[in-house]
């Protein structure tokens, strides 16, 4: 077999791995890094993904709540809708949860219409962190207009001589930190403009157990204590 | 009943921006999406919270079905499971301990599932029972249970690195099986 057709073969097993869903994370970041600009990677993972599918057969239909669609139409079609500082000014923010939070924006009518153009809007974003294997729970909470990330730690603390890292992971990319968590429970952290595309919806919030200080090399070392997709409102 | 026509005539008219095909794409396919992330995510909130970004995702990328090889059906339930794995890799990115054991997939089919499924006369079924019945339960539940080396290895009570040889090579098997 010449490097070619090994290199291929081994490219076609992890597509395969892919697809099945097994490989595990750092792989499976890096493997998506490469399938933006990889076609025969690309086509290797829907010919996997093709034939693994009627697997789903045997899985059962489910209703979702009706309340899902709802909000998900919410989301997609908000016509003008503007999200203001309100939330925090009504102090409603501490202790709540993000699902809360978005449960709140649809149903509790707090959503303010106005003549507000959406592209000109400041972005908010929420994520709820945690993490069944360990009691570290956090909200996080993004106002675009002030680019500071708000952080409530409900839950949780870092172990004796050990920090709290917070990253950000933007879809397909590695974990950028964030910093080290304070003692705090509230704590606030200005995002970099640097940063500042890597904060949304595509991407997920994650606190790791590190060395005091944090991350030696840069990236996670310790386990992740509690983790959320960041969505937006 | 939605055949894979009507979907994928959904789908397109997403693309062109029309809401209402939309509720109907997501009337027709929502619980089959929902029950597959359900079954990789074992959480009803949680699920629910990533089925609307999944649909979120399906509207946004309704322009792009056309380009894929894919059914409209595996199509959706390519990004369902992609999201949903996702969640799990991030939450468990370590080894942990699984006490449970698993239940063996039910295969039995009630005819609301027969409704709306992704295959087109799928060879995987075939392919699958040439393999030893344990390897085919670990590709089964590795796509529908959406599990991890660890979890499985700590089900099928081998060695997590034994665990990645075994699918491995289960996967080379299956693709000179789905070949020929």
């Amino acid at each position: 077999m010449t490097s070619q057709e090994t290199k291929d073969r081994d490219d076609d097993e992890l597509a395969a791995e892919y697809a099945l869903g097994t490989l595990p994370l750092s792989e499976r970041l890096s493997f998506e890094r490469r399938l933006l600009d990889d076609n025969v990677l690309r086509k290797s993972v829907e010919w996997w993904n093709t034939q693994f599918a009627p697997m789903s057969d045997s899985v059962d239909a489910v209703a979702p709540s009706p309340a899902v669609l709802k909000r998900i139409e919410e989301r997609l079609f908000p016509e003008q809708i503007r999200a203001t500082s309100w939330l925090e000014s009504l102090g409603l923010w501490r202790g709540l949860t993000a699902a809360s939070v978005a449960g709140m924006l649809v149903f509790g009518g707090l959503y303010a219409s106005s003549t507000l153009r959406q592209d000109i809007e400041p972005s908010v974003f929420v994520a709820q962190l945690s993490d069944i294997n360990s009691d570290v729970e956090l909200v996080a909470y993004y106002d675009g207009q002030t680019q500071t990330l708000r952080l409530n730690r409900t839950s949780g603390a870092a172990l004796p001589n050990r920090s709290l890292e917070l990253w950000v992971i933007p879809t397909g990319e590695k974990p950028i930190s964030l910093g080290i968590l304070p003692e705090d429970a509230v704590h606030e952290i200005p995002i970099p403009q640097e940063l500042r595309a890597a904060v949304t919806s595509q991407s997920v919030l994650a606190v790791t157990d590190e060395p005091e200080g944090g991350s030696p090399s840069g990236d996670p070392t310790g386990p992740v204590l509690a983790a959320g997709s960041i969505t937006k409102v | 009943m939605n055949t894979s026509t009507d979907i994928e005539k959904l789908i397109s008219r997403c693309a062109l921006n029309d809401r209402a095909a939309f509720t109907d794409l997501y009337k027709a396919t929502s619980s089959k999406l929902f029950g597959v992330v359900l079954r990789i995510l074992k959480n009803k909130a949680e699920a629910e919270e990533a089925l609307q970004e999944i649909y979120i995702k399906i509207w946004n990328n309704a322009s792009m079905f056309a380009s894929n090889a894919y059914s409209p059906m595996s199509w959706l339930i390519v990004i369902a499971r992609n999201h949903a794995i996702d969640i799990v890799r991030v939450r468990k990115p370590d080894t942990v301990d699984i006490e449970e054991t698993f239940d063996i997939a039910d295969d039995k089919k009630t005819p609301e599932d027969e409704a709306i499924n992704s295959s087109e006369g799928g060879r995987i079924d075939n392919c699958l029972s040439e393999l030893d019945v344990n390897r085919a339960q670990a590709v089964r539940q590795a796509y529908v249970e959406g599990y991890s080396y660890d979890e499985l290895a700590a089900a099928f009570e081998v060695p997590v690195n034994t665990m990645r040889t075994w699918l491995r090579r289960s996967l080379a098997s299956l693709k000179k099986c789905l070949e020929r």
